[in-house]
């Protein structure tokens, strides 16, 4: 729990979670900035981190809080209207309120508004290791273009009572498209440093976490359950047995521009000959060589050269897990 | 010593008391603070009066509810006795709609509970986390006694229901939960408007707009069991 309050402040650690203040730095919003971060939600422009340009490290909880209250209760309300006005010639239906349908859509909101901006933060902090770079967000950042980007949907709910099919499943692609941008415009500077592998990874989960969450809404639990739990296989499958998967020398007529981004650590070399272990620093100069970023030791050792476009990891531990290929 | 004391009462010496004449008096000091403290001490007064003087009070902060008007009245003496009684109230009004099923009905008396003082706990925690001068209790009383007219389109839409649930009763309902849901908004902001800092002011709106909102929806689609 102190963990958690530490993760909550991790920005602004100014007084102790035990006072009121500590929460009252949450909500440090006026009128004007919370419609102007409500409509930068709703209007994802390229090039425009949410975090970046609404934020601006004044994130708070007011939004995520109230827009995921809102939303709750206006997917009950039009869900219970549409199954009334889909049965209104029936004259054996009778109109019921369906109130456990405020329950499901609470909890089922409410978990995806605080447990996958965990998981999100999570990953990221985790992938970046040690090193503070300029684009980790911390966790509230994350809580909050969460919350926020969740706001299109309040009026997809609002407009489904309409009772066309095909207007519904246009609404919730417009939904989906426009609210996965934004979270995608925003995590995408962040991911793109990785290699492209995760990054792409990265991304692709963040938008199909959401898509599950709009199409749950339209076709109902079990089948999203069901969807969620084959995703979910597959994905762990990817992260648990990467060693099945080898990597594809990404260029060797590129090198300067990623040489550029690898953190200046010196290149070395190893080989073996006759069963004797050889390293030597890499010179300037023309060389293909293989480079292989060791997560336990943080730094960069090549392992193995080869002359073909193919590079294995040869390696048995779980400390490799990429393979780049550079021209030096 | 003894001399001192002896003088004043140097002529007494040798007065005797009698004792067919019994000797009585009233010691008491003349002490002018006792009459306040007759006002405040409520020790002896008959249950009845107490039992009035607070549904006295829980009455006139009806009226001030029934006419708002932006007076500190609702705020300096808060009680949660209308609160609760009103919420009591609302929420047995609501029981025995579709009562025979099991989830797909309305909502239970523990739901409406958990709403009504739920929702007015998130709402003041909410007001004061984004520094509003209004204390918890307060507020609490307000958001309470504001429920008021919504009780009595309750009431009404009982009333009209007994006589029939086709459109007609449907429309009247409807533009009576409206007025009452537009009369419990009005009347709450009226009260709470003065204690929050002016750019924040519609952040403190909102949420009640939407508690009261809810409250009348589950009003509204009250249906009653055939």
């Amino acid at each position: 729990m102190l963990f958690f309050f530490q993760l909550l402040g991790g920005h602004k650690p100014t007084s102790g979670f035990w006072t009121f203040e500590y929460y009252e730095s949450f909500f440090n919003v006026d009128t004007v900035q919370v419609l102007d971060r409500v409509k930068g939600s709703v209007l994802p422009l390229p090039g425009r981190n949410f975090i970046k340009h609404y934020l601006r490290s004044n994130p708070d909880l007011y939004g995520p809080f109230w827009i995921c209250v809102t939303l709750v209760f206006s997917v009950a309300i039009s869900g219970n209207l549409s199954t009334f006005l889909s049965e209104m010639g029936n004259p054996a239906y009778h109109y019921r309120p369906q109130f456990h349908r405020v329950t499901i859509a609470a909890v089922v909101i409410f978990m995806y508004a605080w447990l996958v901006p965990i998981g999100v933060w999570g990953f990221l902090t985790w992938r970046q290791g040690s090193e503070r770079q300029i684009g980790a967000y911390s966790f509230l950042e994350t809580v909050c273009v969460y919350g926020y980007s969740l706001f299109i949907y309040i009026p997809t709910s609002v407009l489904w009572i309409i009772p066309f099919e095909w207007l519904r499943w246009v609404l919730i692609v417009v939904a989906m498209v426009i609210s996965g941008s934004v979270l995608v415009l925003t995590f995408w500077p962040v991911v793109r440093d990785d290699t492209k592998l995760m990054a792409v990874a990265t991304v692709a989960t963040i938008v199909v976490l959401h898509a599950l969450l709009a199409v749950g809404c339209k076709v109902g639990e079990r089948a999203t359950l069901s969807c969620a739990a084959f995703i979910s296989t597959v994905f762990n499958t990817r992260l648990i047995l990467p060693r099945f998967f080898s990597f594809r020398c990404i260029s060797s007529r590129q090198p300067s521009t990623y040489l550029h981004q690898l953190p200046p650590h010196r290149l070395f070399k190893h080989w073996s000959l006759n069963n004797t272990d050889h390293r030597q620093e890499v010179l300037a100069g023309r060389q293909e060589m293989k480079v292989v970023w060791n997560h336990r030791q943080k730094n960069y050792v090549s392992i193995i050269i080869q002359n073909s476009d193919y590079c294995h990891c040869e390696a048995s531990d779980m400390s490799w897990d990429v393979c780049v290929c550079v021209c030096v | 010593m003894a001399e001192e004391a002896s003088r004043p009462f140097a002529g007494l010496s040798d007065v005797s008391i009698p004792e067919d004449i019994p000797v009585e008096g009233d010691i008491s000091v003349p002490v002018g603070a006792s009459r306040r403290d007759d006002e405040y001490s409520t020790l002896d007064e008959p249950v009845k009066e107490t039992i009035l003087r607070d549904l006295r009070a829980v009455g006139k902060k009806f009226i001030h509810v029934l006419y708002p008007k932006r007076s500190s009245a609702l705020l300096r003496d808060w009680d949660l006795w209308g609160p609760l009684l009103l919420c009591v109230t609302l929420a047995l009004l609501l029981q025995g709609g579709a009562a025979d099923s099991d989830d797909q009905g309305g909502p239970q008396f523990a739901e409406v509970f958990v709403i009504i003082w739920f929702g007015s706990i998130v709402i003041t925690l909410n007001s004061k986390l984004l520094g509003g001068t209004i204390s918890f209790f307060q507020s609490l009383c307000v958001l309470g006694y504001c429920i008021m007219p919504l009780t009595v389109a309750m009431a009404v839409c009982r009333i009209v229901l007994i006589g029939g649930s086709g459109t007609v009763s449907f429309a009247v309902r409807l533009v009576v939960v409206t007025a009452s849901f537009g009369w419990s908004t009005f009347a709450s902001t009226a009260f709470l408007a003065d204690s929050q800092p002016p750019n924040r002011k519609a952040l403190v709106v909102y949420p009640v707009f939407l508690f009261y909102f809810v409250i009348g929806w589950m009003i509204l689609t009250f249906s009653p069991s055939q």
